[in-house]
This record gives structure tokens, C-alpha cells and sequence, in this order.
């Protein structure tokens, strides 16, 4: 038998020849991660109603973290995340059930083009506090 | 183990009893939950209420029994959903018997710990009034 390198053995499984359902794939889990930073960060934030006077600390954070456009720029990242994760989910979710696996590729355009159309809005809503003048 | 694996001599259903399928389903039914209880929490908070977060406010609107259980649901189900996550990719990459064991009290354990802590934060807005 002749050698076979590790790239032509794997074949399928080297980045360069991912096809698109891989990808996602990937990114599925990167977001999953990601989320969970986001959420111990966010547990992590909550927990400033614990501290000092009744509240000062938490309305202290919120009026001067909360609002730096750094911060609210990893919000937009954030809702991109959870739509993203939650709109590839659902697809999961479906195929599961057998419910459009023929038509796999109109699906996956369906749930990211819903995903896309939530997370403009919340970009939308979000941009005035980025850069500090209303967006229209 | 062999007699949990599926023969063409029993019926489908019982291949349903491998341990992993309660893992894989309770996966979805927390994904569903989550999907309407995360944007219940997101649309009220930041876009129905004021543009601000504030003791006052959240205080506020945790002064309801029906927003303390949305919240404490959604945490419960966040945290089953997120650790089952990270416990299939680390399955993934292949670890021994053993290790797949201690995971899985270790994210049972945190899992709980954690539940306990984001309730124990939430305990000064529920009882500012």
C-alpha cells in the first residue's frame, strides 16, 4: 500500500475543502461558545445589584459601561450570535423531523435570510447609541 | 451495553433507549424553550421598556412572580442547553470512559451551582420594595 498523507486520507475534513453545510457547522459551535462567554459575562454584570448602596453600583455600571460604544458594538456581535445559532438550531430541529431535507439548500437561505432581516433591526435600533445622534 | 444496541430482530422503538438520546431530545425541547423565552426577555428589556437599564427598573419589573419564573426558567434551560453543548464538542474530540463520567456529574454539579447563583442575584431587585 502507498503512502497517503494526512491531507488526501482526510480529505473531507481539511478547511479548504469544507462546503458550506460544514461551515456552518463550525460556526454553530463557535457561537455556542461564545454565547456562554457572553452569558457568564452577563450573570457577572447582574450580580453589581448585589454590591454597595441599594442599586448605586448597578445604575453606576449601566450609565457608563453599558452605554460605551465598544460594549454595544459586542451587543450587535452578541444578537448576531444568538440569531445565528438559534436560526441554524431551528433548521437542525427540522431536519430532524424530515421536514425539508430535499429542499436543504432553499431552507438554510430561509432561516439566514430571517436571521439577517432581525439582526438589521437590531443593528438599527442599536447604531444611535454608537454613535450618539439618532440613525434618520 | 449490546442488548441497548438495535437488532433487525427487535422493534425500532427500543433503539430509541440508548443513553444518548435523552441528551440529543432534551437538546431540542430546551432549544425551543429558549428561542421563546429569550426574546420575550430581549424585546422587553431593551426594546418595550426605557432605553436604559436601572436598579429601579428591573426592580420593577421583577417585582412580578410571572417575570421572576420567566427569568429563572430561561436560566435553568440556558444553562442545561449551553453545558450539554460543550459536552458533546469535548465528547467529540474523543475522551475515555472515565473522563466522560467526571464531565458529566462535574457540568451536573455546575449546572446546579450556577442555577443557584443567578438566583441568589436576583434576589436584591426581587426584595427592594
Amino acid at each position: 500500500m502507498s503512502q497517503v498523507s494526512l491531507n488526501e486520507k482526510y480529505t473531507d475534513l481539511w478547511p479548504t475543502n469544507y462546503k458550506v453545510g460544514m461551515w456552518v457547522w463550525l460556526l454553530h459551535r463557535v457561537t455556542g461558545l461564545y454565547i456562554i462567554v457572553y452569558g457568564i459575562i452577563h450573570l457577572w454584570e447582574i450580580s453589581i445589584g448585589l454590591m454597595g448602596v441599594k442599586g448605586e453600583a448597578f445604575d453606576w455600571f449601566f450609565s457608563v459601561v453599558g452605554l460605551n460604544p465598544f460594549i454595544q458594538f459586542l451587543d450587535i456581535l452578541t444578537m448576531f450570535a444568538l440569531l445565528f445559532h438559534g436560526m441554524n438550531g431551528l433548521r437542525v430541529i427540522l431536519f430532524d423531523f424530515g421536514i425539508g431535507i430535499r429542499r436543504q439548500k432553499t431552507v438554510f437561505l430561509a432561516v439566514m435570510a430571517v436571521g439577517f432581516a432581525v439582526w438589521v433591526a437590531t443593528i438599527i435600533e442599536t447604531l444611535p447609541f454608537i454613535t450618539g445622534r439618532p440613525l434618520f | 451495553m449490546a442488548q441497548l444496541t438495535s437488532s433487525p430482530t427487535r422493534p425500532p422503538g427500543r433503539a430509541m433507549l440508548k443513553p444518548g438520546v435523552f441528551s440529543w431530545l432534551l437538546q431540542r425541547v430546551t432549544a425551543v424553550f429558549i428561542a421563546v423565552l429569550l426574546f420575550v426577555h430581549v424585546w422587553e428589556i431593551h426594546f418595550i421598556s426605557e432605553k436604559k437599564v436601572t436598579f429601579d427598573l428591573v426592580a420593577e419589573r421583577l417585582n412580578n412572580p410571572g417575570w421572576i419564573a420567566v427569568e429563572l426558567l430561561l436560566l435553568a434551560v440556558l444553562l442545561y442547553h449551553g453545558l450539554n453543548g460543550v459536552r458533546s464538542i469535548i465528547l467529540d474530540f474523543g475522551i475515555s470512559h472515565t473522563a466522560e463520567r467526571f464531565l458529566y456529574w462535574g457540568f451536573i454539579l455546575a449546572g446546579f451551582s450556577v442555577w443557584v447563583l443567578g438566583a441568589f442575584f436576583l434576589a436584591p431587585f426581587v426584595f427592594s420594595k
